[in-house]
């Protein structure tokens, strides 16, 4: 493996890690493939060197009867035993001695001392010597002496020792070749098959490589993810690229919202900025008289509130959204949700008044809620808010507080203004959004308020739904998870 | 001059149609979105349109398009929010002559507008001059020889549109197109009233006359021999 630098966004020279999967497979391959080899060529060796050696004694015992053939009687009372040499056909350089039952020792080749006395007595049949020369294997065989059938006097068979070593030279030079051819193929084969091996990782692997190269190329600026085909079509690959691809579409979503809010906010802001700065300098663009000059200040400070108004409300909105976790709901206090409305309605109440605008509220539950009762405030604040605003003069408001039979507790607010045009309904709680800009410019709204409210439902697990009634306005209903439902049996109404 | 200002932000429209009035003395007109800026525009006589970009029913870059599709040469001031170049470049393509981002300078905003509102009427340099007669639209003072002449703001504002077209003549509807905003009641009278108080200050106590008027077509501010040259063809 070699080592590519890369350069990562900061600058900072990298080097590619040093584990590689290839790499590891690889080593895998080869080496269980080299295994394989070692195995098999000592299986080869081992059972050549038994079948050769059981053929070696086989032919041990062969020479051994051939010596068996030639011993005969001396033929006279002794009834000695003796070796007839010159029919003896044995190879002149194997050793061999002949005992007879007394262990008196009939014959022996004349290369050899004779076995050693540890030899005779360890009761196995097969035993190794060695000289300077060579190392010798021998069998010791005791059989009865066959004589000839032409002898016309067979004397009492004897029982003979024939104790016959042949040297091993020549065997373990077969061994030696076996092992050797064996070697050299396992070598052979463990070259072409290791190579192929390697190949085939190298080939299998490159969905990988050309995925994670895919991968790398991926950035804030270019959302682009084209996985190549041979990945997605891998079934171990098939999940991660699944997976990179909805990650990166979330991801780039979630990106271009935020970017569309600071584009959003800076737009707002600039335009806030813009109403000052020129009034501020409409002001001094002409020497003007104390009352002119009070006038345009007062206007500034209008236009000061305005711009506040606005931080205000992207700060409370990005305050909101930043709660990620939804709250943990033993630290929350019980909320009585009835109480927490009519605080809102009493509040704004006068707003309403001024508008000729009634504010009803029906109670049919008392619900109680875990929430930071601030929360709750804005939320029915900026509800009940939009509603006065877009409600057509001397109609009226309907806030209803009720629950539903699996205990979450359910607020509508109703207006009769105009409602929200069918294209606009999915977008109204995008921030900045309003549904009417001439009209939501004339009310002083930014278009903050119903996202800061949905933020805010959602952080206790609740939901918000905006919707247009049957005949005119529109119905907002916020779903929030109960404790306790307590049905009131008399419906409550305020006013 | 008379200029339309589309912006749906009402305090900044205002602030705006403030300082034009006030510090370049145009008449002004507020559209507060595109369906209604484009009808107004479509339907008057303006000298520079101010437009702004992110409005309620039409965008303000295909307002623009309809606006020039339809052969309309008036100048386009374009004020925005997002200076994005991308934006900036299709923008001026599209057949807007300059562009001012927000938070702008209303000092720089008089200025381009009188600028753009020059070159419009083919006359790029801020000095007007006809004959010994000095209008400096910059800083609004009129000179005649030597001498400092004061003038009533409709009285310049008359001036300044006869200098801007010298030396063609000059309807009356056409003045009381370009001189008045919308809400203002036209009665040709009134332009008469204005003449009459401009040859008083400019002309009564020179030989050379060079406001003139000739019946039945308008008026016209240029010197007495092309007036004579004109008048002869017409006689």
């Amino acid at each position: 493996m070699h080592y590519v630098p890369i350069l990562t966004p900061s600058g900072t020279k990298n080097l590619l890690p040093k584990n590689s999967i290839k790499r590891q497979l690889i080593i895998a391959v080869v080496v269980s493939q080299l295994l394989l080899a070692i195995g098999l060529t000592a299986a080869i060796v081992l059972y050549s060197r038994s079948q050769l050696l059981a053929a070696f004694d086989i032919m041990l015992e062969g020479r051994a009867d051939e010596i068996l053939a030639v011993i005969h009687d001396t033929e006279d009372e002794t009834g000695t035993l003796m070796l007839d040499r010159e029919r003896l056909s044995v190879p002149s350089d194997d050793f061999f001695e002949v005992w007879d039952e007394n262990n008196k020792l009939i014959s022996r080749s004349k290369n050899w001392q004779g076995a050693p006395p540890s030899v005779l007595v360890s009761g196995s049949p097969i035993f190794q010597v060695a000289n300077q020369q060579s190392s010798y294997r021998g069998i010791i065989v005791r059989k009865m002496t066959i004589f000839d059938q032409e002898d016309e006097h067979p004397g009492p068979l004897k029982k003979v020792t024939i104790v016959y070593a042949s040297s091993t030279r020549d065997l373990t030079h077969r061994i030696f070749q076996i092992g050797f051819f064996a070697v050299a193929s396992s070598l052979l084969l463990f070259l072409f098959a290791g190579l192929f091996a390697a190949h085939e990782v190298s080939r299998g692997l490159y969905p990988m490589q050309a995925l994670a190269a895919e991968a790398k190329r991926v950035s804030a600026r270019n959302w682009n993810f084209n996985p190549p085909a041979t990945a997605r079509k891998m079934r171990e690959l098939a999940p991660l690229v699944d997976a990179l691809d909805s990650t990166l579409a979330s991801l780039k979503r979630a990106f271009n919202r935020e970017q569309q809010f600071i584009a959003d906010a800076a737009h707002e802001l600039k335009t806030a900025v813009a109403i000052l700065k020129s009034t501020l300098q409409l002001l001094v663009c002409r020497p003007r008289t104390s009352v002119e000059y009070k006038e345009g200040l007062e206007r500034s400070l209008g236009d000061c509130g305005r711009l506040e108004a606005l931080v205000c409300g992207i700060l409370n909105l990005a305050r909101v959204e930043q709660r990620t976790d939804h709250h943990n709901s033993d630290e929350l206090q019980e909320i009585d949700l009835v109480e927490s409305c009519e605080h809102s309605v009493a509040e704004l109440n006068p707003v309403a008044q001024a508008r000729d605008i009634r504010l009803r509220c029906t109670f049919k539950s008392n619900i109680s809620v875990k929430a930071d009762p601030a929360d709750l405030q804005t939320v029915w604040f900026n509800l009940l808010q939009n509603a006065i605003q877009h409600s057509p003069l001397g109609s009226t408001v309907w806030m209803e507080v009720t629950n539903s039979p699996r205990g979450t507790a359910l607020v509508v607010v109703e207006d009769a203004g105009a409602g929200i045009g069918p294209d606009q309904l999915p977008h109204v709680f995008e921030r900045f959004r309003r549904g009417d800009p001439s009209r939501a410019r004339a009310t002083g709204g930014f278009g903050l308020g119903l996202s800061i409210c949905k933020a805010l439902i959602e952080g206790y697990g609740g939901d918000i739904q905006i919707s247009n009634r049957n005949g005119t306005g529109t119905r907002v209903t916020v779903s929030l998870p109960g404790t306790s439902p307590t049905p009131i049996s008399n419906a409550r109404s305020a006013s | 001059m008379r200029v339309l200002i589309v912006e749906d932000e009402e305090r900044l429209a205002q602030n705006v149609a403030s300082g034009l009035r006030q510090c370049a003395g145009y008449a002004v007109d507020v559209a507060n979105d595109g369906e209604s800026g484009l009808f107004m525009a479509e339907t008057n006589e303006y000298d520079l349109l101010v437009l702004d970009l992110m409005l309620p029913e039409l965008e303000g870059s295909a307002l623009l398009e309809k606006y020039r599709k339809s052969g309309h040469e008036t100048p386009v001031l374009i004020l925005t929010a997002r200076d994005e170049k991308q934006s900036i470049i299709r923008l001026l393509n599209a057949g807007a002559d300059d562009y001012l981002p927000k938070p702008f300078d209303l000092g720089e905003l008089l200025a381009r507008a009188k600028a753009l509102v020059r070159r419009g009427k083919g006359k790029p340099h801020p000095l007007l001059t006809v004959a010994d007669l000095e209008i400096n639209v910059a800083e609004r003072i009129v000179r005649r020889g030597r001498t400092i002449v004061q003038l009533t703001p409709m009285e310049y504002r008359v001036l300044e549109y006869l200098a801007s077209r010298t030396p063609a003549v000059v309807s009356k509807t056409e003045l009381l197109e370009h001189l008045y905003d919308y809400n203002w009641e036209k009665f040709g009278n009134v332009i008469e009233v204005y003449i009459s108080g401009l040859r008083r200050k400019i002309d009564c106590f020179s030989k050379s006359k060079l406001i003139h008027t000739l019946r039945g077509h308008g008026y016209a501010l240029r010197a007495d021999s092309d007036a004579k040259r004109d008048k002869e063809p017409a006689a």
